[in-house]
């Protein structure tokens, strides 16, 4: 086995991604969805959401927990608003069609929302409240998630997911103002990673079975929960904890999905995991002349910019940059395969009679 | 008739006489009646849940920037812009009572017709507790959203040593049959400006996380931020702990703010100060309303049967079980109701100074 990072184009990642979920039953439109926003986060360094989500996706198929066939139904259609029903299928086409549609009613209505039943995983939250950005209109997604890992704020255990919130907002001389984050202080990949280095955690990450601060990353192997952000009651974890609870009633209230903390959630159905989304778009224009709000935006990013840094090597950022950095970065790299997702891939289509584009 | 005073000269005046000395005061200084009646009753409905640095402690504050002419007290609020389901109001430099429960009524009335509804403050001044809007849409059946930015950049951008955004609050309320209504009001900072005062006042330090020195350095000392040019960290407290994350929501919170109701930025130089008469604050409320995606009542179902489930969560601590957003403020209500709201020597006679200066009845006696 080649043990080096490898380095591949975004579409031979892409071709790859596409021949895996057709292996897996998905239809072709389906597959012209889902392979190009898989493919995206792995552009813009969100390797948690791109082609590494494979081998779940594989496994949540072969367990019967989603299906890639999943018809999508319009269940209401109102001029600011819809329900759609995925059908049990994945996240990515109808979490597409949503914000397709939220757009298509803030162009016409000034604003739209679009909730989302019946689903699966839809990869970043930033993907699709881009959308919107590049069609001048303000951007916001959120999810529900399929495990309980994030302890609310005076509880020992598990209540939430990760609940991730998306915003975009339009911009002309800057990139677009992005924030995708998950509500709880970190992602559970980040406490796994200081597991495998063996370095300790930073207190405030993770907590252990029983709710007690975990600074010690072998406990990760025991089980860890994940803190809402802010880390601790004292940091202000309740915020995190409120955030959190708000994505959770946005993406399930709305939509009627199952809560990530409901008995059996993402098993009571066979065939779907019952995950909710919301998607929302704004129209600048209802409000200002064409072209206002971006201007306003463009200078609050430039103020931003303009703040002293502590480090005078590192500048004060926005949301979204560091993304767009390494975006621009992989264009001329390519995307990093390191050999244990590869070879993880390499036998994944040799059992699904997938054809292997990572040579 | 005289109201109880406790052993730490602390008095306990019932809400009503509160919210009467808020009037009177507001009406000394030139308000419109009609708009004394709204702004008193939000400013009370703070100081009734425990929001004590919402309520009538922003008197002083108000007076101040009264006299420095950054906010006038007599305006006439305009609809600029209006569509089915949006529009744009301008505050005229007034308190942002007024024009945040306009804006809040008609996000209800859009809403109720069309779906959902989106409303823009611009030339405006502080609102008061962002929550207090948002509830009243939950009240009405809807979900609501507010923000709004502030008047001081007091808080540092993540790898930042200078402020440039405020506490930039965002409130969300949900509402509910059997529970009281799920409502989030945050400011997207650590904590309140507020809260460090208070360990100021009390001579206690910080803890490490709340607060940064003038060069970007955590600090525990409060006098840092009190008069030496420190900062206020977003939410996280720090990048390792998050902070890019409280930093992402307030500048979410200013864009929302700003960007739609053309209000001036935060983090501009002569912010608050550019227009003699109005501290150019912006807010901006929506309303959503969840029969247009399910059957009445379903979504109060869910709703409810979240917060039941939070509220089963094991506790740590046996005896502080796990509580949704807003039930803080909620035991307050239930307990103030009884005691009344404490007004605090201090500012007991702050207060007093201002009904005498501005020939307003002085009723906390």
């Amino acid at each position: 086995m080649n043990n080096d990072i490898q380095y591949f184009p975004a579409d031979i990642i892409e071709k790859q991604i596409a021949a895996f979920l057709t292996s897996f039953g998905m239809p072709d439109d389906y597959v012209a969805i889902t392979a190009p926003i898989m493919t995206d986060a792995d552009k813009r360094g969100i390797d948690t959401h791109g082609i590494s989500c494979i081998p779940n996706y594989h496994g949540r198929w072969t367990r019967n927990m989603l299906t890639m066939d999943g018809g999508i139904t319009v269940v209401r259609d109102n001029p600011t608003t819809a329900l759609l029903d995925a059908g049990g299928g994945m996240g990515y086409p109808v979490a597409h069609k949503a914000m397709q549609m939220a757009m298509e009613k803030a162009k016409k209505v000034g604003l739209g929302s679009v909730s989302v039943r019946n689903s699966a995983h839809y990869g970043a939250a930033g993907y699709y409240s881009r959308m919107a950005a590049r069609e001048g209109l303000v951007g916001f997604a959120t999810t529900g998630t399929s495990a309980p890992r994030v302890v609310p704020a005076l509880a020992a255990e598990g209540a939430l997911g990760t609940n991730p919130i998306a915003f975009t907002a339009p911009t002309k001389r800057n990139k677009p103002f992005n924030l995708d984050m998950a509500t709880s202080t970190v992602a559970s990949g980040k406490i796994r990673n200081k597991a495998v280095e063996e370095q300790p955690l930073p207190e405030g990450w993770a907590v252990d079975l029983s709710g007690n601060s975990l600074t010690d990353s072998s406990g990760y192997w025991d089980g860890v929960n994940m803190t809402s952000l802010g880390g601790t009651r004292e940091l202000g974890s309740h915020k995190g904890y409120g955030l959190g609870a708000m994505v959770e009633i946005l993406s399930c209230c709305f939509s009627g999905a199952s809560f990530v903390m409901s008995p059996n959630h993402g098993k009571r159905t066979p065939g779907t995991m019952e995950l909710g989304h919301f998607f929302m778009a704004i129209n600048p224009v209802f409000f200002r002349d064409e072209g206002a709000f971006e201007e306003t935006t463009d200078q609050l990013i430039d103020d931003l910019h303009a703040t002293t840094p502590v480090d005078p090597n590192q500048p004060v950022l926005v949301a979204g940059e560091p993304e767009d950095m390494i975006e621009a970065e992989r264009e001329k790299t390519g995307i990093p395969m390191p050999p244990g997702l590869r070879a993880k891939l390499e036998a994944l289509a040799a059992e699904c009679g997938a054809a292997f584009y990572l040579n | 008739m005289s109201h109880r005073v406790d052993e730490n000269d602390v008095m306990w005046a019932p809400q009503a006489v509160v919210q009467e000395q808020i009037a009177a005061i507001l009406t000394a200084w030139g308000m419109k009646p009609e708009h004394v009646a709204a702004t008193a009753e939000a400013m009370v409905d703070a100081d009734a849940c425990g929001i004590d640095t919402h309520g009538i402690s922003m008197l002083p504050p108000y007076d101040d920037r009264r006299r420095r002419n950054v906010i006038t007290l007599d305006v006439d609020i305009k609809v600029v812009r209006e569509t089915p389901t949006t529009a744009l109001i301008d505050a005229g430099g007034g308190l942002g009572y007024v024009p945040s429960l306009l804006a809040t009524k008609m996000c209800i009335d859009k809403a109720k017709a069309m779906g959902m509804a989106a409303v823009a403050v611009r030339e405006s001044a502080h609102f008061g507790a962002t929550g207090y809007y948002t509830r009243l849409m939950a009240a009405a059946g809807l979900v609501g959203i507010a923000t709004t930015n502030g008047s001081g950049p007091r808080t540092a951008p993540t790898f930042g040593k200078e402020g440039k955004l405020s506490t930039n609050p965002i409130a969300f309320a949900a509402p509910t049959k059997r529970n009281e209504v799920f409502s989030l009001d945050m400011a997207t900072t650590t904590v309140a400006a507020g809260k460090i005062r208070n360990k100021w006042n009390e001579g206690q330090r910080l803890p490490l996380g709340w607060a940064s020195d003038a060069d970007g350095n955590p600090s525990d000392d409060p006098e840092v931020y009190v008069s030496r040019g420190g900062v206020q960290t977003p939410l996280g407290g720090s990048r390792e702990l998050g902070s890019h994350k409280g930093y992402g929501l307030g500048a979410m919170v200013e864009i929302l703010s700003a960007s739609f109701s053309g209000a001036s930025l935060v983090s501009s130089p002569n912010h608050g100060s550019n227009k003699p008469g109005s501290m150019e604050i912006g807010h901006f409320f929506l309303a959503i309303d969840p029969t247009q995606f399910r059957e009445a009542g379903e979504f109060e179902d869910s709703t409810d049967e979240l917060i039941d489930m939070l509220h089963a969560t094991r506790p740590m601590d046996p005896d502080q079980p796990v509580m949704v957003a807003g039930e803080p403020e909620n035991i307050v209500r239930a307990d103030r109701k009884t005691t009344g709201i404490p007004i605090p020597p201090g500012l007991r006679g702050q207060i007093q100074e201002i009904a005498r200066q501005s020939n307003a009845a002085f009723v906390l006696v």
